[in-house]
């Protein structure tokens, strides 16, 4: 298990680099190495602009699953299911919104918890 | 020695305790026992213990300091990386160039959109190479956002050249419908310089 802290975008570029090289010591494929890399990049990028930062857990509950798990501190999500949908976008930065929909796309498993002023907690699970 | 002497001189004791405890360690306890008395010892002996919480106080201040110096450096390094993350080159009369390495993600994609744009207004060129070699897989949505690029550069009348895409990219541009009409794409960055130049070479 290996626990990276989320505390500004610098963290955010590390935490996309050991998590990619992580998969590739797991034995994950090419292509799941890089996906696991881009959601870690998007869920870290998300979790400092909107949650205040945080930190994210790389874990593997079992052989061929890599598990990302991503805690934030920020005012939470008001509606999960349109976050989810590309084009939504809150807080001062309004980038191009669609970060939350590409890790749902690019995850085998997706899980977003978020209770308005408790934070967020995005789950995202890769198999190979 | 009495028992009222030693009481002073424990009195004495704990009152410079008080105060170090609350922070003032330059404080030491004074004493006109002799040192070789109970309570001349334990001043003593007291004071040498105040002094190597000061000197490790002293040391601790200074770790932190060349810390924080560390921290502020890792900081403008990372910054710097960001910024070296999108490099825009001049590589010939009229050819832009942006190689991307790695993981190209929304955030990234919105960066390389909007110093490209500005770059291709500053420099008014014809042609633009975006090369993306270093990049192994992208979502659809980041896909997407690069036929936009490559729409909004013809626009402000530059030819976009893709080169380099991993299998896995050019799955994903054919899956979200890319026209190939809308973009040249070549297999490295050396073709995409040669259709470049012949192209230039040709509208003369």
């Amino acid at each position: 298990m290996l626990e990276l802290p989320l505390a500004n975008l610098g963290d955010v570029d590390v935490a996309t680099v050991t998590a990619r090289n992580w998969a590739l010591r797991a034995g994950a494929p090419k292509q799941v190495q890089w996906e696991l890399a881009l959601i870690t990049s998007e869920a870290g990028s998300n979790a400092v602009i909107h949650g205040g930062g945080g930190h994210a857990t790389l874990s593997e509950p079992e052989p061929g699953t890599l598990k990302l798990e991503v805690v934030d501190r920020g005012p939470g999500i008001g509606d999960v299911t349109a976050a989810v949908g590309d084009g939504f976008s809150q807080g001062a930065w309004v980038r191009l919104g669609c970060g939350l929909g590409a890790i749902q796309r690019l995850a085998d498993v997706f899980e977003l918890r978020s209770l308005p002023g408790g934070g967020t907690t995005l789950i995202a699970v890769k198999h190979f | 020695m009495s028992q009222t002497e030693v009481e002073t001189g424990v009195h004495e004791i704990l009152s410079v305790l008080t105060q170090v405890a609350a922070g003032d360690l330059s404080l030491r306890v004074q004493t006109s026992e002799a040192p070789d008395s109970a309570v001349g010892a334990l001043a003593a002996g007291i004071n040498g213990i105040i002094e190597a919480w000061r000197e490790s106080e002293v040391k601790a201040r200074k770790i932190k300091r060349a810390l924080e110096a560390k921290l502020g450096t890792i900081e403008t390094q990372a910054a710097a990386i960001r910024e070296l993350s999108t490099p825009i080159m001049d590589i010939w009369d009229d050819v832009l160039l942006l190689p991307i390495v790695g993981v190209l993600d929304t955030r990234r994609s919105t960066d390389v959109m909007s110093n490209l744009l500005d770059a291709v207004c500053q420099k008014q060129c014809k042609y633009v190479i975006l090369d993306i070699t270093g990049v192994e897989v992208v979502d659809t949505s980041t896909a997407d956002y690069l036929i936009k690029v490559v729409r909004a550069l013809r626009m402000l009348g530059s030819r976009c050249v893709l080169t380099g895409l991993s299998p896995a990219v050019a799955q994903t541009l054919v899956q979200i419908g890319a026209e190939l009409s809308e973009v040249t794409t070549l297999r490295s960055l050396r073709e995409g310089l040669r259709h470049c130049l012949t192209s230039i070479r040709n509208e003369r």
